[in-house]
């Protein structure tokens, strides 16, 4: 017993410094990419990325108040990303998200809705007119919030449904858009307390719009095609 | 303002500050380590001696000079104008701050630093109204500079004392079936 008591000590302090911080998030900068909510479509390609303001506002008192989230652009403008590797600055942009929460923080509706230019676009789809244009507009349609237990929120996702404009093209189904890097525990708090009135947040947002199959397989197949045809130009002109 | 607990296993720890505001949207930041998981509860006392309406946050584990945002709360229970702040956590060991605004000045980020909030100047009294410009509660009543905090600290299953005591009582059985061995063998031998 005197060989165990000895080593008791050492036990303790070798499990207190071993002991890791399970279950807490690492702090920011979050990647959009890697945001997960159940219920709301992954973040992807070709999206729409911007800094927004956040502005969370109540009215009405008790069971009957609501409250307004209205997310817009900042100064910094708004970029459109076809893929990892490019992307395109939207000129005269203007980003517009607005949803309705009950009393209790229940979603009840909201849309989106990006204007703007995309001069010398080349990628895939068919590039948008000049001037301004809808570059995308949808109602949002599901809500929700990472409250995976021990972590500390980072994200609210909208599913996005009922599309249109310029970047409709490219979507198939319901996607989303995800507002993040800002105090998302505070903002949820917030739906609960009755003292609010207005209060804004500085944070990103992500809207995705993915390319369906179809037409990535379009776009590869006539890729493929002049290919195949300036090959044998150049072979008949050896 | 600056304070440390260090919750010890086995032993409750307790750590109080106090101070004062100039303006509305000021904050003061109250750090604090624990050596081992922790229940932590921090509630102000201030409101309930004529001090202002104030929002509590906590932030951490700081890995480095950065940590998230983990819990905020603004007042205990509204509904009986209990408007101190009071936040109860299960928390890993770490260090953690406090951060004590008034009540509404929410932190902006998802984490720290950088310390930026909602709110700026003397936000109550342009919000709110009362007859002193600032310190204003959401019901225009004239409130106080001051704020104070409690910070308490219980481990909470002390783990490593547990897997400890596990251990020793397996080397001690594997000790004594050795010697029981051993005296058996000598039994044989001699």
């Amino acid at each position: 017993m005197k060989f165990a008591s000895y080593l008791l000590p050492l036990w303790v302090a070798a499990l207190l410094v071993a002991m890791p911080n399970i279950g807490q998030a690492s702090p920011v900068p979050v990647d959009p990419y890697e945001i997960e909510i159940d219920g709301i479509p992954a973040p992807g390609y070709p999206s729409f990325q911007n800094a927004v303001s956040i502005t969370q506002s109540r009215s009405g008192t008790g069971a009957s108040a609501t409250t307004l989230l209205v997310a817009t652009h900042t100064a910094s403008g708004i970029t459109f990303r076809p893929n990892a590797n490019s992307s395109y600055a939207i000129l005269n942009p203007s980003f517009l998200l607005s949803a309705s929460f009950d009393s209790e923080g229940a979603f009840i509706s909201g849309s989106v809705s990006i204007n703007g230019e995309l001069p010398g676009y080349n990628g895939p789809g068919i590039a948008p007119p000049a001037g301004l244009t809808n570059l995308y507009l949808a109602n949002l349609s599901d809500f929700g919030f990472d409250k995976v237990n021990g972590k500390t929120p980072v994200a609210l996702g909208f599913k996005t449904d009922n599309f249109s404009g310029w970047a409709a093209q490219f979507q198939s189904g319901p996607e989303s858009v995800y507002l993040y890097d800002f105090n998302v525990v505070g903002f949820m708090n917030s739906f609960k307390n009755p003292k609010l009135r207005t209060t804004t947040f500085s944070g990103s947002a992500i809207t995705t719009v993915p390319v369906p199959g179809a037409v990535w397989l379009f776009g590869s197949s006539v890729g493929l095609l002049l290919a195949g045809l300036s090959r044998r130009t150049a072979v008949s002109l050896a | 303002m600056a304070g440390t607990l260090l919750a010890m296993a086995n032993e409750a720890s307790a750590l109080t500050a106090s101070g004062n505001f100039v303006l509305d949207a000021d904050y003061t930041i109250v750090p604090f380590s624990l050596l081992v998981g922790s229940t932590v509860t921090i509630e102000t006392t201030s409101y309930a001696n004529g001090g202002f309406d104030p929002l509590l946050t906590l932030v951490g584990p700081f890995s480095g000079p950065s940590g998230s945002v983990i819990a905020e709360n603004d007042d205990k229970d509204f509904i009986n104008n209990i408007l101190d702040s009071f936040i109860s956590i299960d928390l890993s060991a770490g260090n953690y701050e406090v951060v004590i605004t008034q009540s509404l000045n929410q932190l902006n980020g998802a984490s720290v630093p950088p310390y930026t909030f909602t709110k700026t100047g003397n936000f109550t009294g342009t919000e709110y109204g009362c007859s002193q410009g600032s310190f204003c509660n959401y019901s225009g009543e004239n409130r106080g500079t001051n704020w104070s905090l409690n910070i308490t600290a219980v481990p909470t299953v002390a783990e490593p004392e547990t897997l400890a005591l596990m251990g020793l009582g397996l080397t001690g059985l594997f000790l004594s079936r050795r010697g029981k061995k051993d005296s058996l063998r000598k039994g044989v031998l001699a």
